[in-house]
């Protein structure tokens, strides 16, 4: 009985593969589905695996065909939804692959701005970038979730405000140092703890500055309003 | 609006291939080798102004890489062997305008990497349009015909030219 209906299907599944993987969905909790489901595997096209051929430097280059054609047909980029259901390997792999061809793309654009030609298609270079971002966007997705895991942050090092050697506010993100940043007597040249008594009357005076420039804005809104409001009436409490 | 103004700060304005590539981790004395597991380089080889020999190409490489970084990404993604590598930093050159000669823009900064290949590797920079005439050429020709074809609807026509060409 087995051996008849697997038969049938690997005929079945000469014809279109469709169909034989609609079959193994359909009989999933059969006791053929062994049989069923070997075949169907067999046949799926998803499965089937092909390495990109080897050319060494000429993987540069477009391929033969496409060398002064006027239009190249590309399809979209891959989209996030798409990745996250990839596993890191096969993303890792799906980088390099976009390295190459964006590389490729930037060559032939190279050579054709050289032959004063427009490169057919540029926009396929957006494409590489869009889908290669989508990948980074993804890691980090992944990097920040398994940090919140393992110790309840994100992995973000943030930032904080210091004041520099102008006596300003200035907000700084946090980066990585062999030294802290109370060691390092580079660092207090730049951001000095206390600022110098001769630049503490400038900063007065753009502090000063600031607060003329404030208030002048706000006394032309509120002349702005008077203005419409006795132009429209109407508008009296909706402004 | 400030607020708003807060959110775009974040916002990534230049695209990918002309950003910094992100820090690398700081490395103490007993650590692992540094990895670059998704390296953001990228490199184009372009045609070569002088006669060169065989082994020899020619790149246009990102900025911040290195002659190691040339040599490894060369080797492990492309598996091409490589006996040296060196690079020098060109500035670009002023467009200029013709007629009065003053500067109207700066050509861009480029780094490039003049690559020697090993194991008697050789490479000849092809030639795109050898068999497909490049697009502007072929536009020409097309252009080329409808005036021909337009000088001998004129000759044929030649006492209803003052007519659009519909009634004719």
């Amino acid at each position: 009985m087995a051996g008849a209906l697997r038969s049938a299907v690997a005929s079945i599944s000469r014809c279109c593969h469709k169909s034989v993987a609609f079959l193994s969905r359909f009989n999933q909790h059969s006791l053929l589905q062994n049989s069923l489901s070997v075949d169907s595997r067999l046949m799926l096209p998803s499965l089937l695996h092909t390495t990109s051929p080897q050319h060494g430097l000429m993987e540069f280059f477009d391929i033969k065909k496409n060398w002064g054609e006027e239009n190249v047909k590309s399809g979209r980029p891959w989209r996030m939804d798409e990745l996250r259901i990839k596993n890191n390997s096969d993303l890792h792999k799906l980088w390099y692959v976009l390295l190459k061809e964006r590389n490729m793309l930037f060559t032939m654009q190279h050579e054709y701005e050289k032959q004063s030609e427009l490169l057919p298609n540029p926009e396929r270079i957006e494409k590489v970038e869009e889908s290669m971002e989508n990948i980074m966007t993804v890691i980090k997705e992944r990097d920040e979730a398994f940090n919140l895991l393992e110790t309840g942050k994100t992995g973000d090092p943030g930032g904080r405000y210091v004041k520099n050697y102008l006596g300003l506010r200035q907000y700084k993100r946090n980066t990585e140092h062999l030294i802290p940043h109370y060691m390092n007597k580079f660092y207090f040249l730049l951001y000095p703890k206390n600022v110098s008594k001769r630049t503490e009357k400038y900063i007065a005076l753009y502090k000063e500055e600031q607060r003329v420039e404030r208030r002048r804005q706000q006394r032309s809104e509120r002349m702005m309003r008077k203005r419409l409001i006795q132009k429209f009436p109407h508008l009296q409490d909706k402004l | 609006m400030a607020s708003s103004l807060k959110d775009l700060r974040g916002l990534r304005l230049l695209p990918l291939w002309r950003r910094r590539v992100p820090r690398y981790p700081v490395y103490m004395n007993g650590d692992p080798q540094l990895r670059l597991t998704m390296p953001h380089f990228w490199m184009k080889m372009v045609r070569p102004e002088k006669e060169i020999p065989e082994n020899q190409v020619q790149f246009i490489v990102h900025p911040q890489m290195s002659v190691i970084d040339v040599k490894n990404y060369l080797e492990k993604v492309y598996k091409v062997p490589v006996l040296d590598v060196r690079t020098k930093v060109f500035a670009g050159k002023d467009i200029t305008q013709q007629a009065r000669g003053h500067v109207l823009a700066k050509e861009e900064d480029h780094k490039k990497a003049y690559v020697q290949l090993a194991d008697g590797e050789s490479f000849e920079f092809p030639d795109l349009f050898e068999e497909n005439k490049p697009a502007t050429e072929k536009q020409a020709k097309e252009v080329k015909k409808q005036e021909r074809t337009g000088l001998e609807d004129q000759r044929k026509h030649w006492d209803r030219l003052t007519i659009p060409t519909w009634f004719r």
